[in-house]
């Protein structure tokens, strides 16, 4: 990302969004604990496994999912594993240059995955076929297409939808270990349905779902992974700026608050498709 | 390319196994001005394929040494998500084959474009292929033209490109993935529609001087049906801008 | 072609034998075709054949209003990097580096520029290149400095009559170049 474009976001705008958040105003008319409508499609890539596209403000974000037969890591011979990769295109935004993944993809890549992990959303132990030979690799790409902002969050939402529409072969492992892949497919074991929420702190103020221009002008930001059961899953603080302790547990509190309904959504998704244990 | 690998693509009334006849196109639908952020852009669906293209520019270049004194540099870069193909997830790592294909698209678009009237800035096209099923260079043509119209760059045409494959002996417009795998050649095609020149072509697989010939008339033809679509998704476009216009001055 | 029809790049807007290709417009192979999509125009009194653009590339132009941040000082030139087109009204995410002659700075004669402008000041200059790399002008009351900081302690300096101080460490700036009555400049 060009630190160029950083540099000369206009003074006079930053003043006056500074001092809108200082009133309890923002630049898209929201107040401050208020999530963007929020609009999750399914099924939007057909070579994928599961996909989804989720889009907040005009923030878009594509996630396809792929699962593979493979090898297990060493470090946990018996579960599936799973792979998030994010990719900040230039397609996205006139800030992203092209080139190899710089921090800002891999730090999304590696929340998303912390989350997803921690709380689980997938049972990874389930995707052992062959334990310690064979297991489901699977691969999470997360790809933005237009940047407005939040792209962690809409990019946690995604990677659910893609993971909860997900439809992989039914496969069964022979003794002599050969593996056979049915016709018939199952959707992947989900454990739970995690949320990704940030927060912004400008100035003073904490602001749920910063859009592209607070993010410019904002000191820093939060996110919380939360799972159903309201715990938290994963933390990334950000931005250059410093949370007190208590505006911690205020970013909390307004984070526990949105989850619900960003689940929603998910949880309908989950209903809608095959039943399974869980 | 292996002809004849045992895979009927033709059935006994010469329909193809999505019951085209040998002319016919898929079904195509584009979309103009899908980005916010982009200053043009385009989405299409050729039959199952899904490609979204953004426009960017003119702007400053970067890095400033590839600016070219007396004309604009268009920079194309056109990559497929690892999720878009029906193998394996594909790695999101540049392959040859998309640079390749990045180098003749950009090829393809620049005979259309008045690259003399902004020199020192760059135009940058970025195409993402989202699901693909054959013929996605042709399709990213048609779109990134589009998307080129749409951000208000200077063109002498639009450009539309289809693909004429072989299959099972028989000139076909418009190949799908299965037909391109198993099929006994490719040629794919890019034309201005107006002025009817041809910006792009390749070919795989074995063709006589007869077949060529007939592969640019059956091109032509399929190319000014993309056309139509091209200009319908353009008009589309800007009657919405223009009403939104017009609203605001209400 | 009728007047208001909508085109795209090669349609035809009408003969060379008939109209002349004005502005969105280009000749070829007997016909004046379009070269943007937009809406064609006929001027019959003077054989003119044209297109309204329905939308044009915001590149800055000859004579536009810009804003741009000091970005480098010489003695005699100041580079810079435009990030706001006023007369367009169209920001650059990327932004366009300028250059500023210390002759096209002021309407007074100038040692260094050093004098009128500091580095990370915003000023409102004009576009008096037709192409990159663009050459701005801050001459005339209307341009200079809308933005101007104290190159000692950083804080914003504040007008005072045609000076600016430092309201923080009481310096007083009395050669700034800057834009009279603009409103960011207080």
């Amino acid at each position: 990302m060009s630190e160029r474009v950083y540099t000369v976001v206009p003074a006079p705008r930053r003043e006056a969004i500074r001092s809108m958040a200082k009133r309890g105003e923002r630049v898209d008319g929201r107040k401050p604990e208020e999530f963007r409508e929020v609009k999750l499609e399914v099924g939007v890539a057909g070579n994928a496994d599961g996909s989804a596209r989720v889009t907040l403000g005009h923030t878009k974000v594509i996630v396809g999912v792929k699962a593979s037969l493979g090898q297990p890591f060493p470090d946990a011979p018996n579960a599936g594993v799973q792979i998030v990769h994010a990719e900040l295109i230039p397609l996205a935004s006139p800030i992203f240059e092209p080139g190899p993944p710089d921090e800002n993809d891999v730090e999304l890549a590696r929340i998303i995955d912390r989350g997803l992990r921690s709380a689980p959303a997938l049972k990874l132990e389930d995707l052992a076929v062959v334990p310690g030979k064979q297991v489901w690799r699977v691969f999470i790409d997360i790809y933005p297409i237009d940047h407005d902002g939040n792209f962690i969050d809409a990019s946690g939402l995604a990677a659910m939808g893609a993971l909860l529409s997900a439809k992989i072969p039914k496969v069964t492992a022979a003794p002599d270990g050969t593996i056979v892949k049915a016709e018939e497919k199952v959707p992947l074991p989900i454990a739970d349905i995690p949320v990704f929420v940030t927060i912004a702190k400008i100035g003073d103020v904490l602001v749920v779902d910063p859009c592209y221009e607070e993010e410019l002008v904002m000191d820093a930001r939060i996110t919380f992974a939360l799972t159903r059961d309201n715990h938290v899953c994963a933390i990334q603080k950000g931005g250059r700026g410093s949370f007190t302790p208590e505006e911690i547990e205020r970013a909390l509190e307004m984070a526990l608050n949105v989850a619900p309904r960003l689940r929603s959504a998910l949880e309908n998704l989950r209903q809608a498709g095959a039943p399974q244990s869980a | 390319m292996t002809a004849g690998a045992g895979v009927k693509l033709l059935t006994e009334d010469g329909r193809r196994l999505d019951g085209r006849a040998l002319n016919e196109l898929r079904r195509c639908r584009i979309e103009a001005g899908v980005l916010k952020n982009a200053d043009g852009s385009a989405y299409i669906e050729l039959g199952r394929n899904k490609i979204i293209v953004a426009v960017y520019g003119p702007r400053e270049v970067h890095p400033r040494h590839e600016a070219l004194p007396d004309r604009m540099l268009l920079r194309c870069r056109y990559s497929m998500l690892p999720f878009s193909v029906a193998e394996e997830r594909k790695s999101p790592a540049p392959t040859r084959r998309e640079v390749e294909i990045s180098k003749v698209i950009r090829e393809a678009l620049e005979p259309a474009i008045f690259l003399e009237e902004f020199p020192r800035t760059s135009v940058d096209v970025y195409i993402e292929v989202i699901e693909a099923d054959g013929s996605t260079r042709v399709a990213s043509i048609t779109a990134a033209a589009v998307a080129l119209a749409d951000a208000g760059i200077p063109m002498r045409d639009l450009v539309a490109g289809v693909s004429i494959g072989k299959i099972e002996g028989k000139l076909a417009v418009d190949l799908s993935g299965i037909e391109d795998q198993h099929g006994e050649g490719d040629m794919p095609i890019a034309m201005m529609p107006r002025l009817g020149e041809v910006t792009l072509m390749q070919a795989d697989g074995r063709f006589t001087r007869e077949e060529v010939a007939q592969a640019l008339r059956m091109a032509r033809e399929a190319i000014l049906k993309l056309y139509e679509e091209q200009k319908r998704a353009l008009k589309e476009r800007y009657s919405k801008v223009l009403a939104a216009e017009l609203g605001e001055e209400q | 072609m009728v007047e208001g029809e909508f085109v795209v790049p090669g349609d035809e807007v009408g003969v060379i034998e008939e109209f002349v290709p004005a502005a969105g417009t280009y000749a070829r192979d007997g016909f004046v075709r379009a070269k943007a999509v937009g809406f064609v125009r006929v001027d019959a009194l003077k054989h003119e054949a044209s297109v309204a653009q329905a939308r044009e590339v915001p590149l800055p132009r000859l004579g536009d209003v810009v804003h741009a941040v000091v970005t480098g000082l010489r003695d005699s030139v100041v580079y810079l990097d435009v990030f706001y087109n006023e007369t367009r009204n169209a920001h650059y995410a990327v932004p366009f580096r300028a250059i500023l002659h210390i002759s096209e700075a002021s309407n007074e004669r100038l040692r260094s520029t050093y004098e009128v402008f500091g580095y990370g000041d915003v000023v409102r200059a004009t576009v008096i290149s037709r192409k990159p790399p663009y050459m701005l002008s801050t001459r005339g009351p209307e341009y200079g400095l809308i933005l101007a900081r104290c190159p000692r302690c950083m804080a914003p300096l504040r007008k005072r009559g045609l000076w600016l101080y430092c309201p923080s460490c009481r310096k007083t700036f009395k050669r700034r170049k800057i834009a009279s009555r603009h409103y960011l400049l207080r």
